[in-house]
């Protein structure tokens, strides 16, 4: 979650701008000498750039930041870094919304701007090797052509990077029935913290050869090592979408439409909902979408595959929603009209802008069937803390992403958003659920870890990471707290 | 360390004191228990997670390894280095928490797949994996193997649909990893580090998997052969089509008795839209039929076991663009050999008698599909073979990762010592 300066306290307290030593002139020399003289940065104006990711209110800028091109550049930058205990931060395109890509105090951070290429594109194997720069919209258009497409679609996938997914284990709207990152890489090439290249996995390998090492590195938000290359799986393009927008009274009609299509056995590519405050906020926005400023919720659900038996899925999920009392159902029949349905959803994230200057997005998990209760509980928190709790997520997997709006100059405000956040974290893991479903631990959750595991789960996962990075230079101080914390 | 000196009745004795009468196979028993050839001192039997704790300090002071059994439909070839205890899981039974509308279940690592497959089907659902013997799998072997089958390419494997477990490490510390819920990225993902561990980070006792709805039409098209030849461009085509099957998997003629080569397609979804994906099916090759619903039994049991069923099996990865080299060089190594290819994951299974089996040409193989970029691991061999042949393949510089990881997780080095990662 995101913190104003004014109230946030890491341990280090070194969020505050201020570069604590640059690096010596020798070292960024070596540097230099490895990925060419522009692609070390050092002047604090241009560091500014990294001070942040997504969660824009911490600002920890690094030392420095290099920008390899390729593997061999990367393991060469790590092992020097390494060499002289210099802490290390991959970064990707920033686009992060838990803090895993800050530098914490004397870090530098390895930057993939310039590892950009689609290495390979196997149209019959239906995989391809990349380097972790590549933009994950990119993938999808370069599959194209070929009737194939990369299935993970976060949010922010004009921005973000195959390697920052990688690294956070991204979701996005189509999991359901999809899956997440994991499912579709099928091998890395890491450059591990001393600068050690490693192959992981490898789709030709197939499973069943040893520990399954890229399934533990997904997800590992940069705290094992640099993914210089990533092979993923492609599928093939979906014949047929249908689109349908079905407008609720309340929250709790929507949640409990979704729970139906659920259990009649049909499997939506996507269920996403909106609730009245997020309506609102798109509707005043330049991003107005047509949704009724009255509604209680909107529900996109969405059906791709073989185009007959569709229209059929379509129809079955209108009936569920209409039984739920949705008042009313639009479907879109046009790619156009299936933009304007998904547009107030995929633009909610902007349209809050304007109504506060400060904006916290929360993520957290809950079994599917406890949504309502939940979502109530949310509303009751928010109304506790004098708060304005938005509601935009992804339904079908129980993924919530409650937004709350603030002032960072209001102090009381802020402590009422960390303490709402608080709670809401600690009813999600009440019903089941968990702290963070598709946007990592980072720094901004590790103060939750201990309302989900144990020191036993929390010291075997520093055993992992003991095993990747002995030095404890990559990332540090991300995802699993010190043990005197965690209790 | 006592290793060596306790006797197999000691330790049936010490079970039974710890986890009652019933916790232990009888000693006339124990030979079919064998791991790689390997007889266990005792195997225990334990109902609880407490009771799998006390069997692993048990067997960590006297110096003995334990080995996990499940459903023992997949244990694997590679005999444990020392004395040995079995632990078997068919007590840890039980389905604890099934929420249908969720999509989830969670359910005791000694259920089989066809037990726990009942309890679902009954709402609708099912978890898709068809390894060799699905229905004698137990979660826990399911778990533990990693195996998908040849559903896995469509749906995903147990890495995909595992979300939480309970395990018990070497040293008899319980852990809870991931958790209920479809999405979850809370700390580090150790779940999928123990999928597929075969048994070396943890005694895995209870699972948590998604589900999904079971599809409206299961429908099986054949095209066969006499030879696999004819029918190999035909898989690639349904590969790289644009239909998506549930599975496909070319199978030769000893795989599928008195039927010749077969090529079978398994399509799944809506009855409107399975009859549209089989007028789409690709024709060149020999033509497609609809099998009948007692063939197609049949068949999607030869899809899952075959070849696996022989003394010796070896499995074969590879890209599938690669396939039809892969197969060129299993067939010239192992001519003797049932073959059961998947073809959109581009992995063959062969199987076959003893003394179809030939060290030496299992090595070249083995080193020919390692150029590939593929591997080869023997399933199934006798002591002898394995002796020769190591069960698996090379790992380079992540086998280095992974040798550490196993000692971190397992220090003591009390689960199944010697076998998988070294």
């Amino acid at each position: 979650m995101v913190y104003p300066r004014e109230s946030f306290t890491p341990p280090s307290e070194s969020f505050v701008f201020q570069v604590t030593q640059p690096l010596s002139v020798a070292l960024q020399r070596r540097l230099r000498g490895i990925v060419g003289e522009q692609r070390v940065i050092t002047d604090p104006d241009r560091l500014l750039v990294y001070e942040s990711d997504g969660l824009t209110a911490y600002r920890w800028p690094p030392r420095a930041v290099v920008l390899p091109a390729d593997t061999r550049e990367v393991s060469s930058v790590m092992g020097i870094l390494h060499a002289e205990g210099i802490p290390m931060v991959p970064r990707g395109a920033g686009t992060g919304l838990s803090g895993g890509a800050l530098a914490p105090e004397g870090a530098v951070v390895i930057g993939t701007a310039r590892m950009t290429r689609i290495l390979s594109l196997d149209p019959v194997s239906r995989v391809a090797r990349l380097q972790p720069g590549v933009v994950n919209a990119r993938l999808s258009e370069a599959a194209r052509p070929h009737g194939l497409y990369y299935a993970p679609d976060p949010s922010s996938q004009s921005a973000c990077t195959i390697g920052g997914n990688v690294a956070e284990n991204s979701g996005g709207p189509h999991c359901l029935k999809y899956g997440v990152t994991s499912r579709y890489i099928t091998g890395l090439t890491v450059v591990l913290p001393h600068g050690e290249v490693v192959e992981l996995g490898g789709a030709a390998r197939g499973p069943g050869a040893g520990y399954d090492l890229v399934g533990l590195f997904v997800g590992s938000e940069g705290c094992f090592g640099l993914a210089t290359e990533v092979e993923v799986r492609l599928l093939p393009l979906p014949e047929g979408v249908r689109t349908l927008l079905a407008i609720f009274h309340t929250l709790e009609d929507a949640a409990r439409a979704v729970t139906a299509i659920v259990g009649a056995g049909l499997l939506p590519a996507a269920l996403e909902i909106m609730d009245n405050s997020s309506i609102r906020a798109v509707e005043a926005s330049i991003f107005a979408a047509g949704y009724p400023v009255d509604a209680g919720a909107a529900l996109v659900v969405e059906f791709d595959g073989t185009e007959a038996g569709l229209d059929a899925d379509a129809l079955r999920a209108e009936a569920l929603c209409l039984e739920e009392g949705a008042r009313e159902v639009r479907r879109a029949t046009s790619p156009a009209e299936r933009d304007a349905l998904w547009k107030g959803r995929k633009k909610a994230f902007g349209a809050f802008g304007r109504l506060a200057p400060d904006l916290i997005v929360q993520d957290a998990t809950v079994p599917r069937t406890k949504l309502t209760s939940v979502l109530h509980e949310i509303g009751e928190i928010g109304r506790r803390h004098g708060l304005t709790v938005a509601n935009v997520f992804h339904a079908g997997d129980g993924n919530l992403h409650p937004k709350l709006l603030f002032d960072r100059r209001n102090a009381d405000e802020v402590a009422r958003v960390e303490e709402a956040s608080r709670e809401i974290m600690v009813a999600c893991v009440a019903a089941g659920g968990t702290i963070t479903g598709e946007h990592g631990v980072g720094v901004d959750k590790m103060k939750y870890m201990s309302l989900i595991y144990g020191e036993a789960e929390l010291r075997a996962m520093r055993q992992a990471k003991g095993v990747f990075d002995p030095a404890g230079l990559m990332n540090p101080g991300k995802v699993i707290p010190d043990p005197e914390v965690a209790t | 360390m006592s290793a060596g000196r306790v006797s197999s009745e000691s330790v049936t004795t010490t079970l039974q004191r710890l986890m009652g009468e019933e916790a232990v196979v009888a000693p006339e028993a124990l030979s079919s228990w064998t791991v790689g050839g390997a007889q266990p001192l005792a195997v225990g039997v334990p109902s609880s997670v407490e009771e799998v704790q006390a069997l692993m300090r048990l067997a960590a002071s006297e110096g003995l390894g334990v080995v996990p059994l499940g459903g023992r439909t997949d244990v694997g070839c590679e005999p444990p280095s020392g004395r040995f205890v079995a632990l078997a899981t068919h007590r840890l039974g039980g389905v604890h928490d099934y929420e249908p509308a969720d999509l989830t279940v969670t359910a005791g690592a000694g259920v089989t797949l066809e037990a726990l497959g009942a309890t679902l089907a009954a709402r609708g659902q099912w978890l898709p994996v068809d390894p060799p013997f699905a229905p004698r799998r137990t979660l826990g072997g399911l778990v533990a193997t990693g195996a998908a089958g040849p559903l896995g390419t469509a749906y995903g494997g147990p890495r995909d649909h595992v979300l939480g477990l309970t395990v018990v490490t070497g040293d008899g510390q319980v852990l809870q990893l991931g958790g209920k819920v479809m999405k979850n990225v809370a700390g580090f993902d150790l779940v999928k580090l123990m999928v597929g561990s075969r048994g070396t980070l943890g005694v895995i006792v209870s699972a948590s998997v998604r589900l999904f709805p079971r599809p409206e039409a299961d429908r099986l098209l054949v095209a066969s052969a006499d030879e696999p030849g004819p029918l190999l461009s035909l898989a690639l085509a349904v590969a790289t089509g644009s239909v998506v099957p549930a599975s496909a998997v070319l199978m030769s003629p000893g795989a599928v008795p008195g039927v010749g080569a077969v090529l079978a397609v398994r399509l799944q979804g809506a009855t409107e839209s399975v009859s549209a994906e089989t007028a789409r099916l690709p024709a060149n090759g020999p033509a497609f039929r609809q099998a009948s619903p007692e063939e197609a039994d049949e068949l999607r049991k030869r899809m899952r076991d075959g070849a696996a069923t022989q003394p010796v099996v070896v499995r074969a990865s590879s890209l599938p663009g690669q396939l039809p080299e892969l197969l060129d060089a299993v067939k010239a190594a192992l001519p003797r050999g049932d073959l059961v290819v998947d073809a959109l994951a581009g992995g063959v299974r062969c199987g076959m008698p003893l003394e179809g089996a030939d060290a030496d040409a299992l090595t070249k193989l083995r080193l020919r599909v390692e150029t590939m970029g593929g591997s080869v691991t023997l399933e199934r061999a006798p002591p002898d073979l394995v002796m020769r042949v190591p069960a698996y393949g090379p790992v380079g510089r992540a086998g280095a990762l992974e040798a550490e990881l196993r000692r971190r997780f397992d220090p003591g080095g009390v689960l199944s010592p010697g076998r998988f990662v070294r």
